[in-house]
Formats: structure tokens, C-alpha cells, sequence
């Protein structure tokens, strides 16, 4: 193994004592000379014999020039070959695994507590003059991994800080980490390299190590020379019994203030015992407002859901928890969620607004159910029925006022009125494009869809036949999309609705989203974004027209959760390190602040948003919940924890030996005997060069002898 | 001649007017001279007395010691003659290499020695050899010879391929009595070659010097990168890494000196090296000085 491969090519330069030997003679001088009797060998033993000393001399001279390649090159041996080079200093990279799961175990038994007494053997194992670095994995932000250092007794001191001392909220991933490894060798020109890797047993640690990313890193960390020396010390033992609440989602795009919502507690038990009885509590504001029981088979998930209302606007934290003995941080799940008033909707169409007698406005009942009854309560969405005209130039359109327009069948549109609804989405305002039978397709496509660069996801073609030759039905439906998030749980989420007509699309943009699509193919419901705003276009009109779809039960589910979805505010539940941006009313402070999981505040500048300012906050790399606030206005985020890490399952003995192979690490068990030897025997790599170098001496040497004895005579030049 | 300046430099000249090269076996002279004769006759120097034979010459009896004894002796004397030498120079191509050329070099050792020699009243010839004999000037003494000699030295180039033993046995045919045989060469040629023209010579009872002149380039092999040799006589270009032929080359450079000096112990031949980057004055004022000192003259 050579550490500067490159300078291999340097082997060529052997070829230079032939080239000069052929060269010489073809560039010979010429000197007439009297005593030609004494060049001719006595006997053809000696003419061979010095034919040989000539091809001998040529082949010393060759091999000093390959053998000084050869030592430039850096040639690395272990064994007993190695035993002749020299022993050089060790640059060892420690990798420790901060996930979540290493504080499995019980109190000052964990793994993060195994973990740190290898890293402390790992480190007296080294000798004066090695270098280290300490590279925690699982912590965001992953900030740049440190140099290694001389100063071992400082990565000793430092396992004994606070954030060492227990486990971390994060992930471990080992092909990011190698990757990291590989960046840090990079940089390191000592050759001698070792990689220790001391983490959990859990197979999801090295979820994404695949053959071709091995090889891959093993090039990189081999390709110019001698592969570190690869150790994974595996601390904690087999257990993988864990119970993980996995997610909690709620069934509806918006939550809307005293409108019930349904929030799905997915448990996922890992361990292989079934645990019937796992007690769950749900918390609105650390408000205790459920208690649930969950059955959960081993090795499998359960969902249950609960119905909640929120009786008051703003932020709030729904949060579950459950007891578990496993890996702490997973017992509970927060989720921030936003609720708002009842959603004001302006809905346009061509006069008149009313319908015909005998027909119902199966929209406005579709979204204000409980007024159309004459019920007390208040609906989740309040319609305001406007006619649209085209001296309207919907200058007056207040986004605030009413977060979601829809366009119901109207005909036509002007580019002022445009360039309005441009401005309405464009500030986080909704869309819902619905056309009908009189509407103007030249004119949409000119004004709405501007070839891919306005409000529409897609052109509009002309419609399919108005005979109901064409006639179709919802096939397809996107349930993992939040319009259709209150479909989950279905047996049959496809609603029973007859299609007569709609409208075709075309050039559908790239960025545009398909939601719901009809047995005869075409895109029935569409998604895009504008701006900080949401766009839907339903290509069949929202009333009885075209389709049986208002007088099926999945119409008013739809048509609210498309309201709901297009005034949804930006989820407030992050991954860590992704930032926090809370939106507020502008105020008299000046800034806002923070309070982080740990207690931790901060003070935050605000920035002008439009008519609102805007908070900013990118450290977050700590899961649980934040608070932001600016005055008496309060906004909660969350910062997931990574569930990856509730999954304990360890490797298996093959797949351990798999990794193995693929990477060429050696596991070393935890005992001070296992890692002294693992290292006394990384340090039996030595480099050669000097050896080497020697060697080219000796070999000028030789060379020097021999041309001096071979060309010298005995009894010398004693003539005079 | 003008020539003679160019091989024999005044302090040179200088130097040599304190030497003299003399013979250290007997050779044989034309006129009375400093070296030994091996002729007994009227001469200064006593060598023995032997008793009277029949037709010696009477007047050679030792009349005291017949009055004596009345036994007639014959009074022997060793006969003291003039230096009769050749001075044998390599002229094949290797003697072209280096700077100055090993042949320059050797021609002004080969002046020098004419001249010092030639200066006692010497007699010195010359013969210019590479694979046979190409030049030949008989012994003779006077300074004509002198010029003669550079004339001859001036009119060579170094070329072709070597066979010193062909050369010798030309030489030692054509030049009968016992002489002081100077050979000059840089010896680049089996040592066997070598050996059987020196043999010629010591058969024929001459003295024998061989003078090896080299270039440092050939004791040292210095070449650092990738060179192709090229033969100077002729042989088969040779391309080497020095880093690695230098060893072979010395190895084999080295086995031939020795079997050279051997050979040439083996045949009473004195032999003496000299490297063109040293000063000829200086080796050869060593060379004399160092015979002198063997000879106890």
C-alpha cells in the first residue's frame, strides 16, 4: 500500500539509466587508439563475464532509480515487514455515537456511559505524539468536526462535560459520519490513521451503509494510500424492547377555533413482548384533557385517534405521553398547531349570485353547514357570496380579511382583477379555481396560467363532452396530501360520484401537484404555490353541473378541507436545525424572544414582513418546544425528535459481519485488554520509506563499488 | 640540416654532452674505442698470459717472461673498440597515437641517443621498422651520420600494421658483427612476436636495450564515457563503456608487461620505459644514469 501513489510513475524514471545507456552509445566518441590488442577478452568466459558486469551495472542503476520511486511513494507495511519500517505517530479519529438511543440503560449503567469509558481507553492507548479528535455524532448543528489534537487529556476532560454526560436528542447516520472521517483524513498528512467508531449495537445506526457507499468511502479514505486502521467498539448489549409513541397527526389542514378535529396517536412497540395496556395522555398546553389505552402488538404499530377542540385562537402544543423504560425522549410527542377563527371565504361568481329556484348552493352549504341548518354553532368557514363584474378591478381585495377566494364557474376575468389575485396569493393568501360552463378558457390561460408563470397549475383544455358520452368518476386520490387527510382510516376513501363533464388540462407546470385524478385519466384536483400563497384548481364546477359530487358525503369534507388547507398558516412543527420564522403583527417591541427547550432565552431582531415583522431563529437543534413571543403575541414551535432512534433493533451477527467486510473495520468488544490490543496492533503499520531509502543507498553504493572494481585493474596504474 | 634542431633541443644537447651510452657486453668495433673488443691483440688493456702455439705471432711473446723461465708465453691484451650501434625504431601506426605522437617522442630519443653517441666517435645506424624493415642506415660514425639519421627520422610517418620480429631477424641479418642493439618501440604486438626477434638478436651475440614508449592513456585507459576505438593498424573498431572495459583492458595491459619484461630478462635484454607525458631530457638522463650505475662504469 502506497501512501502517494502518484509518485509510482516515478518507477518509469527506472527506464532513464537504459535510455542513457542506449543514448551513450549511440552518442560514443571516436578515438583512434594503438593498443586494440588489450580489448579483446582472452577467452569467452571473460568476454561474458563482461558482458554480464555490463547488464548487472545496468540493472543496479535501474533499481536505484524504481527502489527511490518506490520510497517517494510511501509504501506502508504491517506484520513483519512493517517491523522494518519506521513507527510513526498515530492520527486517531474517535467517532461517538450522541443519538438518543445511547442513554438506554439504567442510571450510570447507559450507553453513553460504556461509550465514554472506551473513548477514555481508546485515548490512554495512544502514545506521546499522537493526535485525536472527538467527534460526537447525532448532535445538530453539526458543526465542523474539531482538528485532531495532541492535547489527548483535553478529549478526556471533555466526555466529562454536561452534554457527554447524557445522551443526546438526535440521530446517529454512520455513512454521515465516515463521510466526516473522510473530510477530517483528508486533511491529515500523517499516514498512520485510525477510525474508531464507538456506538450502539442499533442497526439503524448504519441504515443508509449500502456495498456501493462502502466502496465508495473506502476509495476515498484508501485511494491515496494506506486505509486507516477501522475499529467499531459496540457498547450495550442486545436489547431492543422499546415502546414509542411514533407520531400524533391531526386530520385537518387547519385547526379552526371550537371546531372539532380528530389528532391520529400512532404507538409503535419494538420490543418482540405485546404490551396490551399502554396507557396514553394527551395534553392540550401542558393541560391534561385525555387519557387513552393502546394495545400494541410486538413489533408492530398502533393508531388511535381522539377527538379535540380548541376553545381559544392562537398557538398552542397538543402533546401526548406514554411510559416507557426505553430510549428516553421518545415517550412523548408535542405538536404545535395554529388555531384560527372561522375562515371568511369571498366567493365569486357570475350574477346572479342566487341560484335558481329548485337548485341549492351547494357550496355555501358545503361550507356553512351549521348556519344553513339554523344552528347555533358557528361554522368553521363564513361565506361571502360577491358578483363578479368586469368593472371590478378588486383593488379593495383585503387578503386579511378574507384569506381564501374562490372563483365559482365565473366566466372571466380582467388582468387587473389578475393581477389582484396574483397579489392575494402571492401575500399567503388561498385560491380555489373552480370553473364552469361559461367560462372563458382563452381568457384563464391568458390571465391565470400566463404559460407557467401565473396562478394556475395547469392550462385548461376544453371540456369533455357535454352529452355525458365522457362521463368519469374519482379514481385517484392523494391521501397523503392534508385535503384528504380526513379520508385516512377508509376503507373505501373513493367517493361514489358520477363525472358528466370536466375540464381537460394541459401543460401542467412542474411544480404543480395532482391530488385527485378520473378513471379516464386527467387531473381532477390540482395544488401550486405562489408566492407564501396556495392555488387549487378543480377542473369539474363545485355544483351539480357537471357531476354528482355536492350529493355525495365526500363533498363537504373536501370542499372544507380545501378552505382549511388553503388557510392553513405554515406548520410550526420543524426538524431540528430547521429554522424558526414566526410571523407577528407589528407591534411597539422592538424584538421578540425566545425560549428554548432548556429554559434558554434569547432576544430576537424583527424584520419587516409586509404588514407584519418577522422573528428569526436558527438554533434549533435541540428537539422539544420553543416559544417565540412579542408582547402578548405567542407562537409555539416544535423541533421533532428523530424517530429513527426508538428502533433498538441491533444488528445481526451476519450483518455485522457484512458491514465488516464492506468496510473492513474490526469490532472490538469493551474490555481494556480488546481496545489495548486493537491499537498496540493498528500501530504494527509502518511506513517503509526509510527501509527503502536505505536501500537506494546501499544500492549506490553497490554501484559505486562495482563500477570501481570492474573498471579498476590490479596492481593499478603503477607504470610511470 | 635544420632538422636537427627540432629532435635534439639545446638542453638537450646540453645535458647529453655529460653522457655517454656505453656498451656493457663486448661488441665489435672498427676503430680503437672506449668499449671492449672481443679482438686480443696490441692493445692497453692486460688480459692474460697463454703459452706459445705454433704460428702465433712472435712478436707477442712476453720476452721477460721467457728470460725467466724459459718458457715462451704469449702476452694476451683485451682489445678496446669503438661502439658499433643500432638504433631499431617502430614506425607502425600506434606509434601515431597520443600528443605528441609516441613516434615523436621516440624519434627524439632515438637523436639523442645518435647524437651522444656519435659524439664519442661512435659508430650508429639506423633501421625503421613497422612490418619489415623500411629504412636502413649501417652503422657508421662522423656527424654526417648524425644528419643522416634525423634526414631519415624526418621522412617517416607512423603507419601500418606491426611485426617487430620480421623487422629483427631483417636486422640482425644485415648487421653481422656484434652490436649494441637499441630497440624502440611501444611493444604493441605479442610478446612472442617480440621474443623471437630478441632471441635473433642475443644469437647473434649483440647487446640488446628495448625502449618501450607509451603514452599515459594507454597505462591508464582514462576514458570515462562510451567511446569507439578505432585500430590504428588496421584492427576492427571496438565500442566499450570505459567504466567497464577499463578493468579487461588493464587486466590484459598488465599480462603483457610482465610476459614483455620477463622475455626480455629471459634474453639479457635491458628494458626501460618511457611515458610521453615525462620529459624526455629527464627519462633519459634517468635511462643513462641508471645503466651507468649497473655497469659500474
Amino acid at each position: 500500500m502506497f501512501l502517494n501513489v502518484i509518485m509510482l510513475v516515478g518507477i518509469a524514471g527506472a527506464a532513464v539509466p537504459l535510455v542513457l545507456h542506449l543514448l551513450n552509445r549511440a552518442r560514443y566518441r571516436n578515438v583512434a587508439w594503438g593498443a586494440m590488442m588489450f580489448l579483446r577478452a582472452t577467452d569467452t568466459r571473460r568476454r561474458y563475464s563482461t558482458r554480464l558486469r555490463q547488464w548487472i551495472m545496468l540493472a543496479v542503476r535501474m533499481g536505484v532509480v524504481a527502489l527511490l520511486a518506490v520510497a517517494l511513494a510511501r509504501p506502508v507495511a504491517a506484520g513483519k515487514m512493517g517491523a522494518l519500517g519506521a513507527s510513526a505517530n498515530v492520527t486517531a479519529v474517535i467517532l461517538l455515537d450522541h443519538s438518543a438511543s445511547m442513554g438506554y440503560g439504567r442510571p450510570g449503567q447507559t450507553r453513553m456511559d460504556q461509550a465514554r469509558e472506551a473513548v477514555r481507553q481508546i485515548i490512554a492507548s495512544l502514545h506521546r505524539g499522537d493526535d485525536a479528535a472527538l467527534i460526537t455524532l447525532g448532535d445538530f448543528p453539526r458543526t465542523p468536526p474539531p482538528r485532531p489534537t495532541a492535547d489527548l487529556q483535553s478529549i478526556v476532560d471533555s466526555l466529562d462535560s454536561p452534554q457527554l454526560q447524557a445522551a443526546g436528542t438526535g440521530s446517529t447516520n454512520i455513512a454521515d459520519a465516515l463521510s466526516l472521517a473522510a473530510n477530517l483524513f483528508e486533511r491529515q498528512s500523517n499516514p498512520n490513521r485510525q477510525l474508531f467508531i464507538v456506538c450502539d449495537r442499533q442497526a439503524n445506526n448504519w441504515r443508509d451503509v449500502t456495498a456501493r457507499m462502502a466502496d465508495a468511502w473506502r476509495q476515498r479514505v484508501g485511494g491515496a494510500g494506506a486505509p486507516p486502521r477501522f475499529f467499531v467498539i459496540p457498547v450495550g448489549g442486545w436489547e431492543s424492547d422499546n415502546l414509542a409513541i411514533e407520531s400524533v397527526a391531526v386530520n385537518s389542514p387547519q385547526i379552526v377555533l371550537n371546531q372539532a378535529f380528530d389528532i391520529q396517536i400512532t404507538v409503535h412497540n419494538f420490543g418482540s413482548t405485546p404490551r396490551p395496556d399502554v396507557p396514553l395522555w394527551v395534553f392540550i398546553d401542558q393541560r391534561q384533557i385525555a387519557e387513552l389505552s393502546a394495545s400494541v402488538p410486538s413489533a408492530a404499530s398502533t393508531t388511535v385517534i381522539q377527538s379535540l377542540r380548541i376553545r381559544a385562537p392562537g398557538s398552542h402544543v397538543i402533546t401526548v405521553r406514554t411510559q416507557s423504560e426505553g430510549v428516553s425522549g421518545d415517550e412523548q410527542f408535542h405538536l404545535a398547531v395554529e388555531v384560527i377563527r372561522p375562515i371568511d371565504v369571498l366567493v365569486f361568481r357570475d350574477p346572479p349570485l342566487s341560484s335558481p329556484p329548485g337548485r341549492a348552493d351547494y357550496l355555501t352549504l358545503a361550507l356553512m353547514p351549521l348556519a344553513a341548518t339554523g344552528h347555533g354553532r358557528i361554522d368553521a368557514t363564513a361565506v361571502r357570496l360577491q358578483a363578479w363584474s368586469a368593472d371590478d378591478d378588486w383593488a379593495a381585495l383585503d387578503s386579511r380579511r378574507f384569506p381564501v377566494i374562490v372563483l365559482d364557474g365565473i366566466s372571466q376575468i380582467t388582468p387587473i382583477q389578475a393581477r389582484a389575485l396574483e397579489q392575494h396569493v402571492y401575500g399567503g393568501g388561498g385560491l380555489l379555481v373552480s370553473p364552469g360552463s361559461r367560462t372563458r378558457l382563452d381568457n384563464f390561460n391568458a390571465l391565470l396560467y400566463r404559460d407557467g408563470s401565473g396562478l394556475l397549475p395547469a392550462a385548461l383544455a376544453p371540456p369533455t363532452a357535454a352529452d355525458g358520452s365522457q362521463a368519469t368518476a374519482i379514481l385517484g386520490i392523494d391521501l397523503s396530501h392534508p385535503i384528504f387527510s380526513f379520508l385516512r382510516g377508509r376503507p373505501d376513501p373513493a367517493p361514489p360520484a358520477t363525472i358528466a363533464r370536466h375540464f381537460r388540462t394541459a401543460h401542467v407546470r412542474p411544480d404543480a401537484q395532482v391530488l385527485a385524478i378520473y378513471t379516464a385519466g386527467g387531473q381532477m384536483l390540482m395544488a401550486a404555490n405562489f408566492g407564501r400563497g396556495r392555488v387549487l384548481l378543480c377542473t369539474t364546477p363545485l355544483d351539480e353541473d357537471w357531476s354528482t359530487l355536492p350529493l355525495t358525503n365526500f363533498y363537504l369534507p373536501m370542499v372544507q378541507s380545501m378552505i382549511r388547507y388553503l388557510a392553513a398558516r405554515p406548520s410550526r412543527n420543524l426538524a431540528a436545525g430547521e429554522p424558526i420564522v414566526a410571523q407577528f403583527d407589528a407591534g411597539e417591541q422592538a424584538t421578540a424572544v425566545v425560549i428554548a427547550p432548556d429554559g434558554a432565552r434569547q432576544e430576537l431582531p424583527l424584520q419587516a414582513a409586509g404588514d407584519a415583522v418577522e422573528a428569526r431563529y436558527t438554533a434549533t437543534a435541540q428537539p422539544g418546544i420553543y416559544t417565540v413571543a412579542l408582547g402578548r403575541q405567542i407562537q409555539h414551535f416544535v423541533v421533532l425528535a428523530p424517530r429513527q432512534e426508538s428502533d433498538l433493533t441491533p444488528l445481526s451477527p451476519d450483518q455485522w459481519k457484512t458491514l465488516s467486510d464492506q468496510l473492513g473495520f474490526k469490532v472490538v468488544e469493551i474490555t481494556r485488554a480488546s481496545i489495548a490490543a486493537a491499537v498496540g496492533d493498528a500501530r504494527s503499520t509502518h511506513e517503509m520509506w526509510a527501509f527503502l531509502l536505505a536501500g537506494v543507498l546501499a544500492l549506490g553504493l553497490a554501484e559505486l563499488a562495482l563500477g570501481r572494481a570492474w573498471s579498476s585493474g590490479v596492481g593499478g596504474t603503477k607504470l610511470s | 640540416m635544420s632538422f636537427v634542431s627540432r629532435y635534439l633541443e639545446p638542453a638537450l644537447v646540453e645535458r647529453l654532452n655529460h653522457l655517454q651510452l656505453s656498451a656493457r657486453r663486448v661488441v665489435e668495433g672498427a676503430t680503437t674505442g672506449l668499449h671492449k673488443s672481443p679482438f686480443k691483440g696490441a692493445s692497453v688493456e692486460f688480459r692474460q698470459h697463454r703459452f706459445y702455439v705454433p704460428g702465433d705471432e712472435p712478436r707477442r711473446l712476453d720476452w721477460r717472461v721467457l728470460g725467466r723461465t724459459d718458457r715462451p708465453y704469449i702476452k694476451e691484451y683485451d682489445e678496446e673498440t669503438n661502439l658499433r650501434c643500432l638504433l631499431m625504431l617502430d614506425c607502425s601506426g600506434s606509434m601515431a597515437y597520443g600528443n605528441p605522437h609516441k613516434f615523436d617522442y621516440a624519434a627524439r630519443l632515438v637523436a639523442s641517443l645518435a647524437y651522444l653517441m656519435l659524439a664519442n666517435t661512435e659508430h650508429v645506424g639506423l633501421a625503421i621498422f613497422s612490418d619489415a624493415l623500411h629504412r636502413w642506415i649501417p652503422p657508421r660514425s662522423g656527424t654526417g651520420q648524425l644528419a643522416q639519421i634525423v634526414d631519415a627520422l624526418e621522412h617517416v610517418t607512423p603507419r601500418g600494421p606491426t611485426q617487430p620480429a620480421r623487422a629483427m631477424h631483417q636486422a640482425a641479418d644485415r648487421l653481422g658483427r656484434r652490436s649494441l642493439v637499441i630497440l624502440i618501440s611501444d611493444f604493441l604486438s605479442p610478446v612472442a612476436g617480440i621474443g623471437e626477434g630478441l632471441a635473433h638478436f642475443g644469437h647473434d651475440r649483440h647487446e640488446l636495450i628495448a625502449l618501450r614508449v607509451l603514452d599515459r592513456d594507454e597505462i591508464e585507459f582514462p576514458f570515462k564515457s562510451w567511446t569507439r576505438l578505432r585500430g590504428m593498424e588496421g584492427e576492427k573498431p571496438h565500442l566499450c563503456e570505459p567504466a567497464i572495459m577499463r578493468r579487461l583492458y588493464l587486466d590484459n595491459f598488465q599480462r603483457h608487461e610482465k610476459q614483455l619484461q620477463d622475455r626480455c630478462h629471459a634474453l639479457k635484454t635491458e628494458f626501460a620505459l618511457f611515458v610521453t607525458d615525462h620529459s624526455l631530457l629527464e627519462s633519459t638522463t634517468r635511462f643513462l644514469h641508471r645503466r651507468e650505475a649497473m655497469s659500474g662504469t
